[in-house]
């Protein structure tokens, strides 16, 4: 009889254990809160834009699509960001075709936090072309 | 005490530490995620104050060039404006605690109305240009001064340099650029019926866009001593298109002053005793004003930028939590990186 009982308590304790493990598995359910990063996405899109308005401000930057110096355009971007920032930009036609056929970038894209913005801009010579400028940005680290 | 209710208590101990522990870590991500939103708020609401201070004009519109006014409402841009983000060169200058007309940090809080949120505002050229004297040879009645000239752009920009040396009452120009390595070699030549203290003004264009001018100033000894630091002999204050000088010593007697930009130069025209006028030029250019005095027997040139850069004004928030929020801003038609900064919001 003593034995019964026994075997009755180990069982127990493997029910205890078992109901343990049910609760911790789910408490992975939970999602893990996000961390709060030092550059968020949206202050990253606000630099973005206010980067690209200040380099058209006098229709630099529509000039230089005119005239599809890509390099130009990339070392004037590149000369307004910190080397931490991680950009990509790319030049569309009013029917967003894409205008420049080599990528005006700093590399390969290494960083998860990364913000995109669109800016019109038209061109300053007598034809008043009308170009899409997309500008992605990132921090590396 | 029988062995079934000894294996209950552990069961139910089990059950009540794991219920603790899963509310306990329930809570602490909960509280996290509050803590997140509320960082996005804040930061929301920091963003459009920065925006406010760099698009706003303040008031009155005239603030900067009003050397007796304090604002009552914080804004830097330029009045009348049609350019995006460009902020004007008097309201610059005024953050200078080098400019006699300086604003103090309570002027500046209580206008932009910060209500305890603490700020910082820094405002430099696009890029760093860099001198470092190479070597000096005398050749004939001269001294030949080296020098080599980096900047922070990449090395594949090439750089146009136009470079002013003076000494005493002479002065000579010199354009250059820089290579594909990204460095560029600068030769004056002196003559040697001088000696003094000397500066070198560095003008540095990018080619690619003419906005894209920095500046720097390099003092070396020309046949003398070393030479002392800027603001040693003459406070230099610029503001509205008149440059003041205060001398800081009896025996200070200037003797000109003389206005460099990228693609102009030009002497000082004096007003009064102690105030010249600053030239309006049509050169998307930093302006530098070079003052030529004596003290006593000593020569000295002493400079000053227009507009007057503060390299930091307000609060030091270096060892703490701060948002910061980088602009590339207009001023007088070149480009310049204008950074705000502000601390935690009070609780």
């Amino acid at each position: 009889m003593r034995l019964i009982n026994d075997r009755k308590g180990n069982v127990r304790v493997v029910e205890a254990l078992l109901a343990s493990l049910l609760l911790l598995s789910s408490l992975t359910l939970i999602p893990v809160a996000q961390k709060h990063s030092d550059t968020p996405a949206e202050t990253l899109a606000l630099t973005a834009t206010q980067v690209l308005l200040s380099l058209n401000g006098d229709g630099h930057l529509s000039s230089l699509i005119d005239l599809r110096d890509w390099e130009a355009i990339r070392s004037c971007v590149q000369s307004c960001f910190p080397l931490s920032v991680w950009f990509n930009l790319t030049v569309f036609d009013e029917n967003m075709a894409c205008l420049n056929p080599v990528s005006i970038s700093t590399g390969s894209l290494i960083c998860e936090n990364t913000a995109s913005v669109d800016t019109v801009i038209a061109s300053v010579n007598s034809t008043f072309s009308v170009y899409v400028v997309r500008l992605q940005v990132g921090r590396l680290g | 005490m029988p062995t079934a209710s000894i294996d209950t208590f552990f069961g139910c101990a089990l059950v009540v530490s794991v219920a603790l522990l899963a509310t306990g870590f329930f809570a602490g991500t909960m509280q996290t995620r509050v803590d997140s939103l509320q960082n996005t708020n804040q930061n929301a609401y920091l963003a459009s104050l920065a925006e406010h201070i760099v698009t706003s004009r303040g008031t009155p519109d005239d603030w900067g060039s009003n050397s007796g006014l304090a604002p009552s409402a914080f804004g830097l841009a330029k009045n009348g404006s049609s350019i995006p983000y460009e902020v004007d060169v008097d309201k610059i200058s005024r953050l200078s605690s080098q400019n006699e007309y300086a604003l103090s940090y309570s002027d500046v809080s209580r206008a932009a109305r910060l209500g305890g949120i603490a700020l910082s505002v820094s405002v430099s050229p696009l890029f760093d240009v860099n001198v470092e004297l190479i070597g000096n040879d005398i050749v004939g009645d001269d001294t030949v001064y080296s020098f080599e000239v980096s900047t922070s752009l990449a090395s594949s920009v090439t750089v146009h340099l136009q470079c002013y040396a003076l000494a005493e009452g002479f002065m000579i120009s010199v354009s250059s650029e820089t290579s594909r390595n990204g460095i560029g070699h600068v030769e004056v030549e002196l003559p040697n019926n001088l000696s003094g203290p000397a500066v070198l003004v560095v003008f540095a264009r990018a080619s690619m866009d003419d906005r894209m001018t920095s500046f720097t100033v390099y003092s070396f000894a020309h046949l003398s001593r070393e030479p002392s630091p800027n603001n040693t002999f003459l406070s230099l204050s610029a503001l509205n298109h008149v440059l003041t000088d205060e001398a800081k010593a009896e025996d200070v007697t200037v003797e000109c002053g003389y206005f460099l930009s990228y693609s102009f130069q030009s002497n000082l025209t004096s007003l009064s005793k102690n105030t010249y006028t600053i030239p309006s030029v049509l050169d998307n250019s930093p302006a530098i004003l070079v003052v030529v005095g004596t003290n006593g027997t000593t020569h000295f040139s002493e400079w000053v930028s227009y507009p007057q850069l503060p390299d930091h004004f307000g609060a030091n928030l270096g060892n703490s939590e701060a948002s910061m929020f980088n602009y590339v801003v207009t001023i007088d038609g070149a480009l310049y990186k204008l950074g705000l900064s502000f601390g935690e919001i009070p609780k």
